[in-house]
């Protein structure tokens, strides 16, 4: 039996024993073959001594066996490790930052507590899925849509504790933002809500985001400052109709003009989230293209450009995609073309229009979380692609933020391109590349790094790669939003602003709340007093 | 569609009998599929739970239709030589599909016993082997 870290046997002996109590024999977790389904399915340090292992998972079905199970962990000091779903694959999985921990795992609660469809927003528990919430909402003809990252299977809150992102409208998007409201069992087992829920008797929990006084919520997102058993989210009201339309622009300098303009559109509430790509992505591993890509970038940029305009491509593309009533997104769609129409050599085509109902034939073949559709078809992306190699074992996400601005790509584009032609590595990024644009007011210039489950130089490789190019983004001002929990001391080290005192500021709270340190140690790179100089 | 909402009737009835695990009395959704921790009696039963297992848990990655990635995937690696959709195949053993839902395979990642119980395992091996040559 695996052991966590500072405790003696008979200590973990005892406390297993009482989480047993507290939530029965069935969801004591302590072998090997169930431990083990608690690693990062994902790791980029797979069978390494670094990997992250778990020494046993509990899986209580309610708050009271939360705060049992807790309580139990204080006691003894037994490291434990919320999850919701743990399906945090690409950013960690369901593994913890500290090896051995005991991981807290609250799938079995998945009750939805209320969709309210006049006011717009949910209540759930960490175990619901946005599948979940889905059926639900379905099942009960509710007219609201859900916001959901292109997985499915995640939780809504387990996402939204980690800063996790969507693809609908402004806020919702953000699922951190458009929270309202928590309840968390702190580490020595009080009960605490947060918002209008701290108010015994208000029914607006999930109206009111603050409450009154300090707005606390933060600390439980990336961060281990207690468990979260329940949450609001505010909700889109379903629309009447929803048009994509796509705008192709010529040029590599349009990024700037185009940027400012679809700005302009989204932070009028214009526009749902627009898709930044470049209609070069199918030519770029031809011969001819990759050659022209593996000079030093300016000469690649100014031959690509070339290639694109002499063959009447495009250089970037932006999808918008419009929410609304029937006439109005018809009417935005046309100011959105007037504007944009200014940049020499812009073109428009309309791609989809729906209404709500949307048919599930409708929507197949379509972006569907765009149109709040949970599913897992993301998944494509990186299976087998052909009969005779092998598709990845997964990857991990590099999510630098960058200003919201064509400035901030151009220069994106050059210094990471630079970076792995000096680096001698194929380059993920290219004169061409574009953002992702979850975040309402920021872009982050994405990667996916490949994972191996049998090859380690492979993952040590992309490893050394990605905390280079996260050293280089930080000398630019670009920082991870999010990060596997390898990676997560070093990113808070680049969040270093007056000696670090953001993350000083942290420890201190983290000391106050959680003494004991048995909350996700590490999490957010914040590490309790007795594990501090672990960190850098 | 009918077929499913039979097992899930089913469901409900094998989920009241067995140990642990609960049914909210609203009957809310995201909780009806719920864990079994007991097998079924009967086949049939087992075989229906199955159903409803992997209607939750695989469908959306394994359904029949081309767009799903675990289809997709496997309509490239076996190139017509085998059915892509699982529940079309006639040659899956038990421990292949224990061990898919256990240790994952290439972007698969494992399920765990608070997703897919052992109970629940055993009837969704029985429902995707159940056209199998013995
Ligand atoms: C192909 C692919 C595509 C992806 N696309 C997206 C996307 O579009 N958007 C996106 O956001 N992500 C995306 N991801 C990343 C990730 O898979 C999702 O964000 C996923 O929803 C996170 O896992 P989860 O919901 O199961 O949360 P969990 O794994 O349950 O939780 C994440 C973390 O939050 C903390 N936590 C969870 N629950 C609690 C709790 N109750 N109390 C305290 N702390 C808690 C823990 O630190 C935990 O590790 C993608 C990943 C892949 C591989």
């Amino acid at each position: 039996m695996a052991i966590p870290p500072g405790i003696n046997e008979s200590d973990f002996t005892a406390a297993l024993a009482e989480f047993e109590n507290a939530v029965g024999k069935d969801w004591v977790f302590t072998r090997d073959e169930d431990t083990r389904l608690y690693r990062d399915a994902f790791s980029p340090v797979q069978n390494e001594p670094e990997e992250i292992l778990v020494s046993a998972a509990v899986a209580p079905d309610n708050v009271e066996e939360v705060q049992a199970v807790v309580r139990t962990a204080n006691r003894y000091g037994v490291p434990i490790y919320p999850i919701s779903t743990g399906r945090n694959l690409g950013y960690g999985g369901s593994a913890p930052n500290l090896s051995g921990s005991v991981v807290l795992d609250l799938k079995r609660m998945n009750r939805v507590i209320e969709v309210d469809d006049k006011r717009h927003f949910a209540i759930v528990e960490p175990g619901v899925s946005y599948f979940d919430l889905y059926r639900y909402i379905q099942d009960r003809n509710l007219k609201v849509l859900i916001d959901c990252p292109d997985p499915g299977w995640g939780s809504v809150v387990g996402n939204s504790l980690d800063h996790g992102v969507g693809y609908t409208w402004g806020l919702y998007r953000d699922h951190f933002i458009a929270h309202s409201g928590m309840e968390v069992v702190l580490p020595n087992g009080e009960i605490m809500r947060t918002g209008m829920g701290a108010l015994p008797g208000a029914e607006s929990w999930g109206d009111y985001r603050y409450g009154f006084g300090p707005h606390v919520d933060g600390l439980f997102s990336q961060g281990g400052f207690g468990v979260v058993t329940k949450m609001g989210f505010h909700l889109m009201p379903e629309p009447e109709a929803y048009l994509k339309g796509i705008v192709t622009v010529p040029a590599r300098q349009d990024i700037v003009d185009l940027t400012a303009m679809v700005n302009q559109l989204e932070h009028q509430g214009i526009i749902g989230m627009p898709n930044y790509n470049t209609p070069l992505a199918p030519h770029l591993a031809t011969p001819e293209v990759s050659a022209m890509l593996s000079q030093p970038f300016a000469q690649a940029a100014q031959e690509l450009e070339r290639w694109a305009q002499g063959n009447e491509l495009g250089y970037y593309s932006v999808e918008l995609q419009f929410y609304g009533p029937r006439e109005t997104v018809q009417s935005n769609w046309r100011y959105a073309q007037r504007l944009i129409g200014d940049i020499p050599g812009a073109t428009f085509e309309t791609l989809h229009e729906l209404e709500w109902p949307i048919a599930a034939d409708e929507a197949e073949g379509l972006h569907k979380v765009a149109l709040g559709i949970p599913n897992l078809e993301i998944f494509r992306l990186g299976t087998r692609q052909s009969a005779d190699t092998l598709g990845w074992d997964g990857e991990m996400w590099f999510a630098p933020i960058i200003p919201k601005n064509g400035e901030a790509v151009l220069e994106a584009q050059e210094v990471f391109t630079e970076a792995f032609r000096e680096a001698g590595m194929p380059s993920f990024t290219h004169p061409a590349s574009t953002p992702q644009t979850w975040m309402y007011r920021a872009f982050v210039f994405l990667m996916g790094f490949p994972v191996s489950k049998v090859d380690v130089a492979a993952n040590q490789r992309q490893r050394e790669m990605f905390t280079h190019l996260a050293n280089l983004g930080a000398e630019h001002g670009w920082g991870e939003y999010r990060t596997p929990p390898i990676f997560q001391d070093l990113v808070m080290s680049h969040y270093s602003f007056n000696d670090h005192v953001l993350r000083r500021f942290s420890e201190t709270l983290k000391d106050a709340v959680d003494p004991n340190g048995i909350i996700s140690a590490g999490r957010g790179g914040i590490w309790p007093r007795h594990l501090r100089d672990r960190s850098a | 569609m009918k077929h499913l909402m039979t097992a899930l009737t089913i469901v409900g009835l094998l989920l009241s009998m067995s140990s642990g695990a609960q049914v909210p009395e609203d009957g809310q959704t995201s909780r009806e599929l719920g864990i079994l921790l007991e097998a079924p009696e009967s086949r049939a039963e087992l075989i229906a739970r199955g159903e409803a297992v992997y209607e939750y848990w695989c469908n959306a990655c394994h359904g029949p239709e081309m767009l799903k990635p675990g289809t997709a995937a496997l309509a490239i690696k076996y190139q017509g030589a085998l059915p892509a959709a699982l529940t079309e195949r006639t040659d899956m053993v038990p421990e292949f599909v224990e061990q898919m839902v256990r240790q994952g395979i290439s972007m698969m990642p494992f399920f765990r016993p608070t997703e897919v119980s052992n109970a629940d395992l055993g009837a969704l091996t029985a429902f995707l082997t159940d056209n199998s040559g013995d």
